[in-house]
């Protein structure tokens, strides 16, 4: 049996400060510290060298499990940009998953934890209705009406109803609504929701809450997805906040697309509702206990455990839940060494097929007098970048790269002056297209020429976000 | 849509060629603002002419000169019109701007390019170094035309640019086709 060891938070925070070799700063120990975590180095291999270092120096200290406080984490600054889940095309995110699955294996080896992936049983699900509907059946009816909707519908207006009503209402999400009103809102929804007669004013805020509750509890699948719902639960067992949180990024990743929207929304939504915690009493701690069980037990998941199962199974699913809101800004986010592989993956593609045409341009006896490499445009060569923008009025603009120039002053100069532009700056991303990525949406403090050191066959593009 | 024409804009370093095009196309400029030195910008515009058509303009918004550098060649090659700039204020833009005219005349081959001048900053009366005469009078004997202009003031920019669109998309007049281009925009479109 795995030994489950739980650092006090002071070692932990010590011991991850020598893995990244930093040199401890004892002053740096205050509940205030942001620990940097660092993306660059492949997670199972932290954990590795976290494993051997813990051998050798035999630390076994305090084993109680009151870290209530989490840690601070933050990311070692990144001069490339971060990526986050949304700022990848389709096909360089099926890599992503890819690496990710491989990466998430390693990381639970590292700690003898063996995480079995759950093969998607057959579950008799509605077709239609709101309630207890697929999540992507109920996508695709969001669509139909709404093009583009990633969130559902039902979710998004039961989140705006409660958040009209206040969020500062005392035991929000904590105190049931009506069982006998939410069975008969349910009803009322599945049947009339999606016509528009359906009457929002009359719902109370907690019935407004059972009915968000129920729909997460109700999904034939669980929001954490019937693949990876136990190795969710599995990071609890790993030793360390951080490798717990280096866990949950790459599950979160992995997740299905429909699956990983929604999660966020509920995050972001838990998140608001902490903000108010001084009035409706709703802690971090208070959410993530009243929401575990909604999120962990799924239909069909009752029968399988027993009723003692399932309360040992409550602290640890909290803390999971718990994790998953107070690290949420970090968790949707893409480990620059997963970027890495995947850059590396589309040169080695690229040198392939161009190696294939060469071939065939050898069969069809044309010789190539031309260099292998494709040649670099010549104002990029003098440190210049050609940014463009064909949606637009100023469709193109050569902007010299200088040590500090990042991505959001090329769109604040581009707007600027371009007044006939009537989009809002947030709408606006600048993106990285071709070379050795397909396409990327910039995040605004990108340093453009360590970007461009690193894929110098890319071209710049300006065009409204697809988000 | 047709093929639009290609006009490239140039002239001394901070002569306001950039301030005159985002006057232009955008009405924004304030005069005075704080220049931003541009490598290369292109915009695409739309200029309704005198035949009342409506043109596709790109404008190449170029790279001001400054002493010892040369106006890169390529643009000769591509570009069916010039705006070439200067500042009323300077001598010297107006030197280099001469050269730029001569540079295009030996570099156009036997290609039609459409020429116009702008002597720019036109609300700086008090400095002005380029008399108004002079200016016409070698326009004159270029055979191109010259307006001066300035930025304060959008209206008096609307006139030249009209000109060199309507210029630059003058249908040959003695094609042997004459009903070959523009055949359902009726008489008007001969002359202008």
């Amino acid at each position: 049996m795995f030994q489950h060891c739980v650092l006090h938070s002071y070692v932990s925070l010590l011991l991850c400060l020598l893995q990244d070799e930093e040199p401890p700063n004892l002053n740096d120990t205050t509940a205030e510290t942001e620990t940097e975590l660092n993306v660059e180095v492949a997670f199972s291999e932290q954990a590795l060298s976290y494993r051997d270092s813990n051998q050798r120096l035999k630390v076994t200290s305090s084993l109680n499990s009151t870290d209530d406080k989490l840690p601070n984490f933050k990311f070692l600054r990144d001069k490339t940009g971060q990526t986050k889940v949304g700022d990848l095309s389709p096909a360089d995110m099926r890599k992503v998953h890819r690496l990710v699955l491989v990466e998430m294996t390693a990381l639970f080896d590292t700690a003898g934890i063996d995480v079995k992936a759950n093969k998607p049983g057959r579950v008799k699900s509605k077709e239609s209705g709101v309630f207890a509907v697929p999540l992507t059946t109920v996508l695709d009816q969001d669509q139909r009406r709404a093009p583009g909707t990633r969130v559902p519908l039902i979710l998004q207006k039961l989140i705006s109803h409660l958040e009209e009503e206040g969020l500062d209402s005392e035991g929000l999400l904590r105190i049931p609504g009506s069982a006998t009103r939410v069975k008969l809102l349910c009803e009322e929804l599945d049947s009339s929701f999606y016509d528009g007669t359906f009457q929002w004013k009359g719902v109370k805020q907690h019935d407004a809450a059972s009915l968000l509750k129920q729909f997460i509890r109700d999904l034939p699948h669980p929001l954490l997805s019937v693949e990876y719902i136990n190795a969710f639960i599995a990071v609890n067992k790993l030793p360390t906040k951080k490798q717990q949180l280096h866990a949950m990024n790459l599950l979160v990743l992995l997740l299905p697309e429909a699956n990983r929207d929604t999660l966020k929304a509920l995050v972001e939504f838990f998140q608001r509702v902490i903000d108010q915690q001084a009035k409706n009493k709703m802690s971090l701690n208070n959410v993530s206990v009243v929401m575990a069980p909604s999120i962990f037990i799924f239909k069909g998941f009752r029968s399988k455990v027993t009723e003692q199962q399932e309360l040992s199974m409550a602290t640890g699913t909290a803390n999971i839940v718990r994790m998953l809101i107070r690290y949420q800004n970090l968790l949707w986010t893409i480990p620059k060494f997963i970027l890495t592989q995947v850059r590396q993956q589309n040169m080695v593609n690229q040198r392939k097929l161009y190696k294939e045409r060469a071939v065939l341009k050898l069969l069809k006896k044309i010789t190539i007098d031309r260099p292998v490499d494709k040649t670099i445009p010549e104002e990029s060569a003098q440190g210049f970048i050609r940014v463009q923008a064909p949606q637009f009025s100023k469709i193109s603009m050569v902007i010299q790269l200088t040590e500090d120039l990042q991505a959001a002053d090329v769109l604040t100069r581009f707007l600027s002056q371009d007044s006939s532009v009537s989009v809002k700056k947030d709408d606006l991303c600048l993106y990285e297209s071709g070379g050795n990525i397909k396409e990327r949406c910039l995040d605004g403090e990108t340093y453009m020429k360590d970007l461009f050191q690193l894929n110098p066959a890319a071209e710049w593009v300006i065009k409204t976000a697809q988000r | 849509m047709g093929k639009s024409c290609k006009v490239v804009v140039c002239g001394q370093a901070g002569v306001g060629k950039t301030a005159v095009l985002e006057q232009l196309l955008y009405a924004n400029h304030v005069a005075g603002s704080e220049p931003m030195e541009t490598l290369e910008d292109i915009y695409i515009g739309s200029i309704e002419t005198d035949r009342g058509t409506r043109e596709q303009v790109r404008f190449y918004d170029t790279r001001g000169l400054r002493d010892g550098m040369e106006f890169p060649r390529h643009y000769y090659t591509f570009a069916d019109g010039f705006v070439l700039v200067y500042s009323i204020d300077s001598k010297e833009s107006f030197k280099r701007m001469e050269a730029l005219k001569k540079d295009i005349d030996r570099h156009r081959d036997k290609k039609e390019v459409t020429i116009i001048v702008l002597g720019n900053k036109l609300d700086k009366q008090d400095e002005r170094r380029i008399d108004v005469n002079y200016a016409q009078n070698w326009a004159k004997n270029e055979k191109v035309r010259l307006w001066e202009v300035s930025v304060v003031d959008r209206r008096v920019l609307i006139e030249p640019f009209v000109h060199l669109a309507s210029k630059m998309t003058q249908p040959q007049s003695k094609s042997t086709f004459p009903l070959s281009r523009n055949k359902n925009k009726g008489g008007g479109s001969m002359d202008s």
